[in-house]
Formats: C-alpha cells, sequence, structure tokens
C-alpha cells in the first residue's frame, strides 16, 4: 500500500517521538518456569543419556578389540611369509652351485654297481 | 530487560526468547563474574550481545533466502523470513510507524544501535551506556548524536521515496 506523505521531515520528526510514548510491556508471568525448563535441558544434554553412554563404550570396546586382532592377524600373516621369501632369495641369486657336488657324493649308488 | 530487547529486535516472542537465554547464561556464568562493573551492566551486557547476535543471524537467514531464490534453490516466498515485528509498548494505531522506526534502528551501525537503543528506548543515563558498551561518556555522547541524525536521515528518505 502507498502512502502520501506531504513533508518527510515531519514524518520523521513524528517516528521518532513515538520513542517519547513507548511503554514499558509487562513481563512474562511463565517466565521463571521457562528459564528453569531451559536449565534443566541444558543440564540433561550435558550430563548425556546413561544409554546413549552404555552404548558408545560397547561401540568403543569392540572397534578396540577389532584393531587388536586386526593387529595380531597382520603379525602373523608377516611372521609366515618371512622364511619363505628367504629361501627364494637364497636359492635364486646367492647359492653357489658349487655346494651341490658335495650332495652327489652322499649318493649311495652301490645298487648300480651290483 | 524485555524493554531492552525489544528495543533491538522488536517482536515480542523473539524479546522472550532472547531474555529467557539471557537468563540462563546469567545463571551459568555466575561464577565467571569478576564483580568489576555492577550486576546490571554485566546483564545489560549479555543481552546486547545476545540481540545483536540474533539481528546479524536474522540478516544472514535473509541473504541466504535472497541467494537460494536468486539460483532457484527453493521457492522465494516460502524462504522469506516473516517480519511480523509487533511492539506491545505502542499504541495499534502506532503499530505501523513503529514497525518502520525499529526496522530503521536496525539499519543503524551495531555501535550506534546499542548506544541508541539502551540511552533512548531503555532510558538508561549515558554513563550507564558507557560502562555497558564499555567506553567513555563523550563516545557515547558522539554514537548517539550520529546515530539520530541518521536515523533522522534514514526516515526522511524513507518516506521521501513513500510519497
Amino acid at each position: 500500500m502507498k502512502h502520501t506523505h506531504t513533508n518527510p521531515e515531519k514524518e520523521a520528526r513524528k517516528s521518532l517521538d513515538l520513542l517519547n510514548q513507548l511503554k514499558r510491556p509487562d513481563g512474562n508471568p511463565y517466565m521463571f518456569s521457562r528459564v528453569n525448563a531451559a536449565l534443566e535441558l541444558r543440564e540433561k544434554a550435558a550430563s548425556g543419556n546413561p544409554a546413549q553412554i552404555w552404548i558408545f563404550g560397547l561401540a568403543s570396546l569392540l572397534f578396540l578389540i577389532n584393531a587388536f586382532a586386526w593387529l595380531q592377524n597382520m603379525e602373523t600373516s608377516r611372521t609366515e611369509s618371512l622364511p619363505a621369501e628367504i629361501l627364494a632369495e637364497d636359492y635364486i641369486h646367492y647359492q653357489p652351485m658349487g655346494i651341490y657336488e658335495d650332495d652327489l657324493t652322499l649318493v649311495n649308488y652301490s645298487n648300480d654297481t651290483e | 530487560m524485555l524493554n531492552t530487547c525489544l528495543g533491538f529486535v522488536s517482536n515480542l516472542q523473539d524479546a522472550e526468547d532472547i531474555c529467557q537465554e539471557v537468563f540462563v547464561d546469567v545463571f551459568r556464568s555466575m561464577d565467571t563474574f569478576e564483580e568489576a562493573s555492577s550486576l546490571s551492566t554485566w546483564i545489560y551486557r549479555i543481552a546486547t550481545n545476545k540481540c545483536l547476535s540474533f539481528i546479524r543471524y536474522r540478516k544472514r537467514q535473509k541473504r541466504a533466502a535472497f541467494f537460494k531464490s536468486l539460483i532457484g534453490l527453493d521457492q522465494a516466498e516460502s524462504l522469506q523470513v516473516p517480519d511480523d515485528s509487533f511492539h506491545p509498548g505502542l499504541s495499534l494505531e502506532n503499530q505501523e510507524r513503529g514497525k518502520i522506526l525499529f526496522e530503521k534502528i536496525r539499519e543503524l551501525p551495531e555501535k550506534q544501535q546499542t548506544a541508541f537503543v539502551l540511552n533512548r528506548v531503555e532510558g538508561l543515563e549515558i554513563t550507564e551506556v558507557a560502562s555497558i558498551m564499555n567506553s567513555n561518556r563523550n563516545a557515547v555522547d558522539a554514537l548517539l548524536n550520529r546515530a539520530s541524525r541518521n536515523l533522522r536521515k534514514k526516515l526522511e528518505a524513507y518516506y521521501t521515496n513513500e510519497e
């Protein structure tokens, strides 16, 4: 809705004069109850729900057990794979062929001569 | 307290909510009160900060609504923040004028707004306003002068455009 104001200065002064007519509003009679309720709510939120604490504790425990089991598993698999690697390295790269000659002398050829 | 909050937000429900928050904060942080200033000054300070935060939050909401409506995230009308200003300290025939007045007070810079509301709406002495604002008497005087001048300009501009 468009108003028609003849004198903006006068209108502005009228508006500012409203500040002198302002009455103090009555306070809400239930304010005390509201504040009490808000305080109780905040205290409840701060202390936390006992069921939530149990759930959080149980979840943490399960997580720790899982983490421990996983670490154990990792360690076991590492120790199991170690000898095979060492053997492979020994036989492929580092073992000189000459040492097999001693093994050959241990073979019993007695049956062949018979 | 309610009158001060109303001076800032000019809506009874919002003012009562802020009052409740103020009292809860006062109760919870009573141990930290250092008695460097009087209790009423401290409470006024908390109330002023809460009111200014509330106004900032409302402005942010309006800005977000505007941008969302621009990029078509939602219907513009559903995002508009309702402007249900109603000052119970004013008569019914002055409600419309009062709504414009308080809207223009909220457009003032925060310091000017605080000084103006505490002095002109709440009726506190300049020295009290100065101690609430952690300032001195001269600075508050200057703020009040600037606030009155700016407010008059804003109101005049509003009524000129309305013509």
